[in-house]
């Protein structure tokens, strides 16, 4: 008898996950699906709008990354002006793009992952929280803490306030860094270093432990897209779009952009509101398109990292791929981020002692130059795309948002399946199943529903559903 | 007799871009002027969404009482219009689910577990029944929010510096 599992997250409003398992009549796994409603509405609220006011609405779109959505704003904002942009002002944008990624890497990998990582996906969930985490490792939760704090200050510094700075503008920036705070982004520079290599060492300590996970947890072929620099180095800021093959192949070496419609279509599918991107070349069919994108993607297309801390890292992350292809496993998205933070932090070294990052002339000044302006950017979590169509006075006609979570979205549900396959027996709904699955999900640091909250914690609802309707396993957890 | 000196720290969450999503936002403000023309000190967090490094806030020496500031989600036709208070009990398991949501209880569990601090707090809320995109609010939260009055006038004097006392 055919049966359906659904693990819904039981939430304040619409915008949440669900995860649904189908079984087929002989009980096994025969698909998976993530379901999550999100984003379009703001492409549609925007219309009407003028164009600069857009970094200021779309950064609202996300309390965690809003400074991603600001930039790749700003930058398509840029183009509609059609100016380039002060070099200040882009060194600027660089070192909140840096300070993002350290604030974001560090939220994902010491609050949500730590405590599966410290204290194991089957350890008994009543300790395997963060009270756990902290009684367990207090010094591991406080260096996290630390370390998003140092990310969230330079925010806080550059745009005023750490959440939602309205700072990027068309054409550049509102204002630079002052003498003041370069000292103390200098003072605090050290520590930062210092967590980072703890934290690396921590989850190297524990790859033996999680050797079965690395197999199960989004451990499949699949293409890579992400920004390089125009000399094949990591890039999160501006750059190229780059497309790797399962093999290690490049078959996009460096596409301006602006073409980015030539390689990505996105596909729908009634059961999500998510968009479903896909490599354009290969179709949507059966996945041939299937693409991965952020902290794993980027380390796997880029040829190097450009900063000496993060290139010997790079090279020990290669070896983890099979005969010199790309590294396959998603579960190793917990080591990119970790050795992002350290490119991060590494590139807000070498910014800080820049001349140019104290300097006034941070912003070019123009009007609308032309009726289309797409930003494309690398947010921590992957390939995020802003584009927009205005008319002749600025007004926004036109708005159309790829996220990174959306870039994802095949790769997740392939991930749930993935797991499940290997963890589900029966109708046993059982406690390490479900975090498991939580975990494959968080592999990818999403974004599920930027735009709203929920009160307290998330619980699950599950349900095993036979091919009648009927309910027959059902399980919460609170 | 509460020390009227002792800080108050509201911590307001919500998108003002999901209409009444922002409701806290709004109510927290109101809550702030009210409080400082009643000469009470008081620190306003207003925030997107709750972040671990808030705990630290939460745990800072001056700080008495924290007021977290949020919509309730409520059917359509409900009659439960009021903005409420509950106190918060002591946090014991509250780690995050799949996304990058935190709740009140886990703040106070960073807060007590890694600085050895449990101040008094409390969640108000007000409710909310239109979280679709744009600005403004249902004229239900609109109405709850221009009770303010009644809410405050409804709790124990001196509310938020007391040391123990119910919700309404």
């Amino acid at each position: 008898m055919a049966k359906t599992i659904v693990i819904d997250p039981v939430t304040r409003i619409e915008g949440h996950g669900k995860i649904s398992i189908h079984l087929d009549q002989d009980g096994k796994v025969a698909d998976a699906r993530f379901h999550v409603t999100e984003f379009r509405g703001f492409e549609r609220f925007c219309e009407g709008r003028t164009f600069p006011e857009m970094p200021g609405i779309t950064m609202r779109i996300c309390g965690i990354c809003p400074v991603s959505h600001m930039l790749a704003s700003a930058k398509a904002c840029d183009a509609i002006v059609g100016v380039s942009i002060p070099p200040a002002a882009e060194k600027l944008r660089r070192l909140i793009n840096h300070a993002q990624y350290v604030q974001s890497h560090a939220l994902s990998f010491f609050h949500l992952s730590g405590p599966d990582l410290l204290l194991g996906m089957e350890s008994d969930p009543a300790a395997r929280n963060v009270v756990g985490l902290i009684q367990q490792h207090p010094e591991i939760a406080r260096s996290g803490i630390r370390l998003r704090q140092f990310g969230q200050e330079i925010i806080r510094m550059l745009g005023s306030k750490s959440v939602h700075p309205p700072w990027a503008v068309p054409g550049g920036v509102r204002e630079p860094l002052n003498a003041e705070n370069l000292n103390e982004i200098s003072r605090k520079l050290p520590e930062a270093f210092e967590i980072t290599e703890i934290a690396l060492d921590l989850l190297k300590d524990r790859y033996e432990k999680f050797k079965p996970e690395t197999e199960r947890y989004g451990d499949f072929p699949s293409l890579y897209i992400g920004l390089v620099t125009p000399d094949g180095g990591l890039e999160h800021y501006d750059g190229l779009l780059r497309v790797m093959d399962a093999e290690g192949r490049i078959i996009e070496p460096g596409l301006h952009t602006d073409r980015y419609k030539e390689i990505i279509a996105e596909a729908v599918e009634t059961w999500s509101y998510l968009k479903f991107p896909y490599y354009k070349p290969a179709g949507y069919e059966n996945g041939a398109g299937l693409y991965r994108v952020g902290p794993l993607a980027r380390l796997n297309i880029c040829d190097f990292a450009g900063t000496p801390r993060a290139d010997r890292e790079l090279r020990q992350f290669r070896r983890l791929g099979v005969g010199g292809r790309p590294v396959t496993s998603s579960f190793h998205y917990h080591y990119a981020r970790l050795i992002e933070i350290l490119f991060a932090l590494e590139r807000i070294q070498e910014l800080i002692q820049d001349p140019d990052v104290t300097s006034d002339h941070v912003r070019s000044h123009a009007g609308v130059n032309r009726p289309v302006g797409i930003g494309i950017m690398e947010a921590p979590r992957g390939t995020l795309i802003h584009e927009y169509n205005v008319d002749e006075n600025g007004i926004i006609k036109k708005v159309n948002l790829l996220v990174a979570t959306g870039n994802n979205n095949q790769a997740m549900n392939k991930t749930v399946r993935q797991i499940a396959e290997a963890y589900l027996s029966g109708n046993d709904i059982s406690e390490g199943l479900l975090n498991r699955v939580e975990h494959g999900i968080r592999l990818y640091d999403p974004c599920l529903s930027c735009s709203t909250h929920a009160v307290g914690q998330m619980p699950l609802h599950v349900q095993i559903v036979d091919s009648n309707g009927e309910v027959v396993a059902e399980r919460f957890r609170d | 007799m509460a020390d009227r000196r002792r800080m108050i720290l509201i911590i307001a969450y919500g998108n003002s871009l999901r209409r009444d999503d922002g409701a806290g936002l709004m109510l927290a403000e109101i809550l702030e002027r009210i409080w400082k023309e009643r000469n009470l000190k008081v620190h306003r967090e207003s925030v997107h969404q709750l972040t671990p490094e808030l705990a630290e806030l939460m745990a800072g020496d001056a700080i008495s009482v924290v007021i977290f500031v949020d919509t309730r989600v409520i059917p359509p036709g409900s009659d439960s219009l009021r903005i409420e208070a509950s106190r918060l009990a002591s946090p014991e398991d509250f780690s995050p689910g799949m996304g990058h949501h935190m709740g009140p209880l886990t703040l106070m569990a960073y807060a007590r577990y890694l600085y050895g601090k449990t101040p008094d707090a409390w969640l108000v809320t007000v409710p909310g029944i239109d979280f679709d995109h744009g600005e403004g609010f249902s004229d239900a939260t609109a109405g709850a929010l221009s009770k303010v009055g009644d809410f405050l006038e409804a709790m124990p004097r001196n509310w938020p510096l007391v040391e123990s006392s119910p919700g309404p």
